[in-house]
């Protein structure tokens, strides 16, 4: 694995897997002096308002860590992550493991929960900037901004589309339907919120949570003779459009969503992605300016017409043969 | 879907239009229950007039390809295997009239074939 063998990436790839069995062991190696349940929710004042089950606390916050470390290193392991899910990770130890260690130190040597120590907003707030800061300094030592990390797939396609001919050629893809059912579900559930008047808070979070999901769950391309056009999600908001003049040729390339550190618009050195799902792409090639990355089905068609126009413009620039 | 337009072919424009049509639902990518692009884009991507898309649609309407529906725009309803098989066997005849055959031989063939 290249030069990523240090043994400060050691300890940021293995540490949060020992940082799991902590938070699982530790709250029941000292459970004679832990009241259960366990006071786990504070109002604002910082009195106790709220209990749940010691063992139900180890494990969850235990399994939320395990879960990440597990995707962050398998991602690892096959070179697609870079640096987005180590930060994510390492955000999600701190704060889980801190939120943990503050429960267990407010609740140690208390005879029932509502006897916990003052645990104000001001300590989730410090944890929250904490691990915040954790999160970009991991996000730093793995390389910060990586480069687009997908390789072309064989050369640049044609269409056969010969000069004189008129050609537009139109595509969509769609998001796996896993991702399309909890986009609906928290669609309804905003929904819900909104019209039952639930907490603002909750309803507020929903809505922020399902519009950029409604946003993600498919996209249509659209090649014709001046540009390429995208239209996002099932409203088809945003529309964005890349002129054909700025672009030298089109790849056909496999995208890995966390390659580019999740789905979604993403950014990268050099690269701009619309991923709505695994697997096939194309990459506009664009000198000067970021090239673009869109996932859609039958890439080699829309890659291949955007080559075909090129040439006949005579603007087509191949890729330097390694 | 890939739709291409020879400006200088003697097949009219409306026939090439729906030929691209066709083809992409035989090779799978468009499928039953796709939209087809609205025809004042296509035609705007084409640089044709929006009617000529729109005689090309009405034509894979009277086929039972696609359905015009309101608001929804060209929707695809054509089994890929029946548009298949009638691409086919246009391409049969073609190949018929090409080394001179008649439509009633053609016929007579096709009635053989049975």
């Amino acid at each position: 694995m290249n030069d990523r063998t240090g043994v400060s990436t050691k300890l940021l790839l293995w540490l949060p897997g020992v940082i799991a069995v902590v938070l699982l062991v530790v709250p029941l190696a000292i459970r004679d002096r832990l009241p259960d349940p366990l006071a786990i929710h504070w109002d604002l004042s910082g009195a106790p308002n709220g209990s749940g089950p010691l063992i139900l606390i180890a494990l969850v916050s235990s399994v939320a860590v395990a879960i990440a470390w597990v995707v962050f290193l398998r991602t690892y392991r096959v070179g697609m992550l870079e640096s987005h899910a180590g930060a994510m990770v390492w955000f999600l130890v701190i704060l889980v493991g801190g939120m943990e260690t503050f429960t267990i130190a407010a609740n140690l040597d208390r005879a029932t929960w509502q006897d916990a120590a003052n645990f104000g907003p001001g300590r989730a707030a410090v944890l929250v900037v904490l691990a915040g800061v954790v999160g970009f300094g991991v996000w730093r030592v793995l390389g910060g901004t990586m480069t687009d990390p997908s390789v072309a797939i064989g050369p640049a396609p044609s269409a056969g589309i010969e000069l004189g001919e008129h050609a537009v050629w139109v595509g969509k893809t769609a998001a796996a339907k896993g991702f399309v059912g909890i986009a609906l579900v928290i669609t309804v559930g905003s929904a819900a919120a909104a019209v039952f008047r639930l907490s603002p808070v909750v309803a507020l979070s929903l809505v922020v949570t399902a519009l950029p999901l409604l946003m993600f769950i498919s996209l249509r391309v659209r090649v014709s003779n001046t540009a390429v056009t995208i239209w996002m999600g099932i409203f088809g908001v945003p529309r964005v459009s890349y002129p054909l003049t700025r672009i030298i040729r089109a790849e056909v390339i496999e995208v890995r969503p966390l390659a580019y550190g999740g789905w979604g618009y993403r950014i990268v050195k050099g690269a701009r992605a619309w991923i709505v799902r695994r697997g096939e792409g194309i990459r506009l090639v664009r000198p000067g300016k970021s090239d673009i990355v869109i996932t859609v089905d039958g890439a080699a068609g829309a890659a291949g017409l955007i080559n075909d126009i090129l040439m006949t413009q005579g603007r087509f620039v191949a890729a330097e043969s390694s | 879907m890939l739709i291409k337009l020879k400006t200088d072919s003697r097949i009219p424009l409306h026939e090439q239009i729906a030929t691209g049509v066709r083809r992409a639902i035989q090779e799978e990518q468009v499928g039953v229950g796709d939209r087809l692009p609205a025809a004042r884009e296509l035609a705007r991507a084409l640089d044709v007039n929006m009617h000529t898309v729109l005689r090309a649609y009405a034509a894979l309407r009277d086929e039972g390809v696609i359905e015009m529906r309101r608001g929804r725009g060209a929707v695809v309803i054509g089994e890929v295997s029946r548009v298949q098989v009638r691409a086919s066997l246009r391409g049969v005849v073609a190949d018929a009239r090409r080394i001179g055959l008649s439509d009633t031989d053609i016929l007579d063939e096709l009635q053989g074939a049975l």
